[in-house]
């Protein structure tokens, strides 16, 4: 029948973010995400008012929904490696390069994790691009002082060591 | 996305929740004057346009005060004694040409501050504690920082960065360290190499290793005849090149394990070429691209130093590689040494066949060819798809630009791929073919394409039955889809049904832009099933020389959405573009249309009938372009569909009238204009043809302008439209 795939796209499905807040989205939008589509599929056509419980915070689901509902009509662009500019917008879109630039980076990296985790391959591709855009020109002191990393203790063997290892693709020679 | 039980978020603030609720306003909407006004994100196209166009009228009235100001000395004290009051009046115009300038800057101003909304987030519907059971879904790993990543996905952040600047990141500390040494997802373990690293791995990487110990250079100095000298590098000695060659074998050590390789504009690099070649072993996919039309520029690979492949020189066998995409093969002759025994898919973006033969004969265990669409398939490259007796998955053959090349292809792909695919190994192993259709073929498929011509020859349902009985499932794409309605037939061709059916609705659906050929008999009621174009934006209608032309144009094409008004078959069309020849051809010489047919054109456009009723029902519409064969070229831009009711509000007409050779050809213009009645007429024509101005003078048009490659723009006078 050809109205079936329409009633399928048309079905809301309900979905939890582990704060509790339930979003109510079409099944295509859903479904961008390869894991809300296995625990669709899981579920039997009786429970379609159940709601999918996902372990992400609101803001961050709220994120992820946005993604896929737009994504769902709009082909994600391939983004290249390695990436031939650190402005997005020229590779993957305007529409992407703001829904990504996000403006607390701990955002970022929680859209990284959840792309991960509800397996959806762009938006992972994308959040994973938009971090190795902001690392790209630092040094690794800038990355520690800027991730707030503590410096390990090495010994001074160790860090000769190290030193030899990276000289080749260390400016100069010297780490 | 369901947005209409909003609800103020439990761990939103107020004040956020307060800017939530006003967010995405308008300009207006921001009651607050310190505050930034901001748009919604979906006006900011239309907000860009709006400011283009307010800076042209600002140019526009620069060029006016330019004008202006040649005007004053012209406006002697007898003249002034003589007109009392003229001096005034111009005075009064500059002030209102100065007034306008700064009004327009001011507008630019406004908007350029504008802030754009970000794309509105989707809100949820309620909140409700969720059962213990429901918490106990799997966690993700990892914590929200650059250290805290699942080792694959920081290898997934740090792919994005060329290897050269990704193994410095170790430095950061252990757990980066870590992850970057890993012997599963490490950076070594991945070659990344963007372009303009050419002169890295030539030279750069080969400073590094030597470092303090380069002998220095001697300090440049002035010599009293040459001026400023500097002195070339001293020779290093051989212990420091040897020095260097053990550097540069450490580093290739550790990357003679690579899994995957990812390099753009692989014909320059001779190192990671060496260190490629040394992972043979171990990589398993691999990219190969090329910035620009690089084919065969490097003389790399074709050197002494470097060598070419001879007749005694080692098979290069990359035993375990089962990915490979390729802009297309390499030229330098080392690569003739390369062998994929294991390779299982293999992706062409740029290809020549010679490319696509090479790699077939190198990897006879290929189960999946890939190779970008829109490109024709010649016979030697179909002959070699029996090569390869696993392949099973193809994609994307282009049917012929004829219905015979396309008999012929069919035919050949039968061909080669039934000895194999027919084999009782073969069965139940799925198959998948993708095929794209040329613009050049038109539904309802020609007699030719549906039956057999020969017995050497099969028709297209002979093929699909072939591929059916073989397992295949076959995906159909058309970039253009052409519908003939353009042969007077009796009686019109029903649409398929069965595997046929399948396939054309495969093909509307895929289609980017429909062409419509009128002037026969329309099509069957029974084809709207199948020609649903829910991916085309544009809609050619070709024929269009008469309204009894148009009675071709198959009515379900007119229908429209009772709820939303969108066009059923065609709903995100936005550009239309018509033309009175039968063809798309715009440049024939043969087809002239004789003045009464402008006539008839302008009724089609203006008054009722089917191209009216289809405007009518195109509701997305933008520019409408009619051209016809050659005298004419007219571009018809419209401000968008008010309602099905009511015509399109046409922008501007340009009308190419150069070639015409009569004062009455130019003439037969004007029925046109006067029947579409634009904003804005561009005319190019021969300057002597003043009888045409004077007429459009008379249809209530000024000249504009004479523009340098348009002749003359005219101005509707009658405001408002």
């Amino acid at each position: 029948m050809e109205t079936a795939p329409m009633e399928t796209e048309q079905r809301l499905v309900k979905l939890s973010s582990s704060q509790g807040d339930v979003f109510e989205v079409e099944f295509g939008t859903a479904c961008y995400a390869d894991v809300v589509k296995q625990m669709i599929d899981f579920t039997s056509e009786s429970s379609d008012a159940e709601t999918i419980p996902l372990n992400l915070k609101t803001t961050v689901l709220e994120k992820v929904l946005q993604y896929c509902d737009y994504h769902r009509d709009n082909e994600p662009k391939e983004i290249p490696k390695p990436l031939p500019t650190t402005n997005l917008g020229e590779i993957v879109g305007d529409w992407d390069a703001a829904f990504i630039n996000v403006d607390d980076e701990n955002m970022l990296y929680e859209l990284i994790l959840a792309a991960n985790y509800l397996d959806i391959k762009p938006l992972l591709d994308l959040a994973c691009a938009k971090a190795a855009c902001a690392i790209k020109h630092m040094t690794p002191d800038a990355i520690r002082e800027h991730f707030n990393l503590q410096p390990e203790q090495m010994t001074p063997e160790e860090e000769q060591e190290m030193l030899e290892e990276l000289k080749w693709c260390t400016d100069g020679g010297a780490a | 996305m369901q947005k209409s039980e909003k609800r103020a978020r439990a761990d939103a603030p107020p004040a956020a929740a307060a800017a939530s609720e006003g967010a995405g306003g308008s300009v207006g909407a921001s009651s607050s004057a310190s505050q930034q006004p901001t748009i919604e994100w979906e006006d900011r196209e239309a907000l860009g346009c709006l400011i283009s166009q307010l800076q042209s009228i600002k140019q526009l009235e620069a060029q006016v005060a330019d004008v202006l100001l040649d005007v004053r000395p012209n406006l002697t004290s007898q003249i002034a004694d003589s007109l009392p009051g003229i001096s005034g009046k111009l005075r009064a115009l500059e002030e209102s040409v100065s007034w306008r300038y700064s009004s327009v800057r001011s507008l630019i101003g406004m908007l350029t501050a504008v802030k754009v909304a970000k794309p509105p987030l989707p809100q949820p519907i309620g909140n409700k504690a969720l059962p213990a059971h429901a918490r106990s879904t799997k966690p993700y790993t990892g914590r929200p920082c650059l250290d805290g990543l699942p080792p694959d996905v920081t290898h997934i952040v740090l792919g994005h960065l060329p290897m050269k600047d990704a193994v410095p990141l170790s430095r950061v500390n252990r757990s980066m360290r870590q992850q970057i040494s890993d012997e599963t997802n490490g950076i070594y373990k991945h070659l990344v190499i963007g372009k303009d690293e050419r002169d890295f791995w030539r030279q750069g990487i080969r400073k590094n290793i030597e470092g303090d110990s380069a002998p220095a250079p001697p300090a440049p100095y002035i010599d009293h005849i040459y001026g400023y000298v500097t002195p070339t590098r001293p020779r290093r000695s051989s212990s420091q090149e040897r020095a260097i060659e053990e550097g540069l074998n450490k580093v290739k050590q550790s990357l003679s394990g690579l899994r995957t390789v990812h390099i753009t504009g692989f014909e320059d690099h001779k190192f990671p070429h060496e260190c490629v070649e040394a992972s043979r072993g171990t990589i398993r996919h691999m990219r190969l691209t090329e910035e620009g039309p690089t084919r065969g520029s490097s003389d790399l690979f074709d050197d002494d130093e470097f060598g070419g492949a001879r007749r005694n020189d080692v098979e290069v066998v990359f035993s375990q590689m089962e990915g490979l995409y390729l802009d297309y093969w390499p030229t330098g002759r080392r690569f003739r040494k390369w062998r994929f025994p294991s390779l299982r898919s293999v992706e062409f973006s740029n290809a020549i066949d010679d490319d696509v033969k090479g790699v077939m004969r190198r990897a006879r265990k290929l189960r999946t060819l890939v190779m970008a669409p829109f490109r024709f398939w010649v016979t030697e490259v179909v002959a070699a798809l029996r090569w390869c007796p696993e392949l099973v998955d193809i994609k994307w053959v282009r049917l012929g630009e004829s219905v015979e090349d396309a008999v012929s292809l069919l035919t050949d792909l039968k061909l080669q791929l039934e000895p194999t695919w027919s084999l009782p190994s073969m069965k139940g192993v799925e198959k998948r073919l993708g095929i794209e259709l040329s613009d050049k073929i038109a539904v309802p498929f020609e007699h030719d394409l549906m039956h057999r011509r020969s017995p050497d020859l099969v028709g297209l349902p002979a093929f699909l039955e072939w591929a059916a009985a073989a397992g295949c499932k076959i995906e159909w794409t058309a970039r253009i889809l052409t519908i003939d309605c353009s042969k007077d037939l009796v009686r019109s061709t029903p649409a398929p049904t069965g595997a046929m059916a399948n396939l054309v609705r495969s093909l509307a659906n895929s289609a980017k832009e429909v062409v419509l050929m009128c002037g026969g008999k329309a099509l069957d009621q029974s084809w709207a099933r199948l020609l649903v174009f829910s991916s085309a934006t544009k809609l050619t209608v070709t024929g269009v020389s008469s309204p009894e032309a148009l009675s071709s144009v198959p009515p379900f094409l007119t229908t429209v959405h009772d709820d939303s008004g969108g066009n059923r078959h065609l709903p995100k069309v936005r550009e239309l573009e018509a033309s009175s020849s039968g063809t798309l051809s715009r440049d024939s010489e043969d087809e002239r249309i004789r003045d009464s047919r402008w006539e008839e054109v302008c009724e089609t456009v203006n008054g009722p009938g089917s191209l009216q009723a289809l405007l009518g029902a195109l509701t997305g519409l933008a520019p409408l372009s009619l051209f016809s064969s050659v005298q004419m070229k007219c571009v018809v831009a419209v401000n968008g569909m008010d309602g099905r009711s009511r015509s399109p509000r046409v922008v501007s007409l340009a009308l190419q009238l150069k070639s015409c050779t009569t004062t009455r050809e130019i003439q037969s213009c004007m029925p046109l204009i006067a029947g579409v009645r634009p904003a804005k007429v561009i005319l190019d024509v021969p300057a002597i043809l003043r009888q045409c101005i004077k007429q459009a003078e008379g249809e209530g048009y000024a000249v504009l302008e004479k523009g340098e490659w348009w002749g003359l723009q005219l101005l509707d006078l009658r405001m408002p439209h």
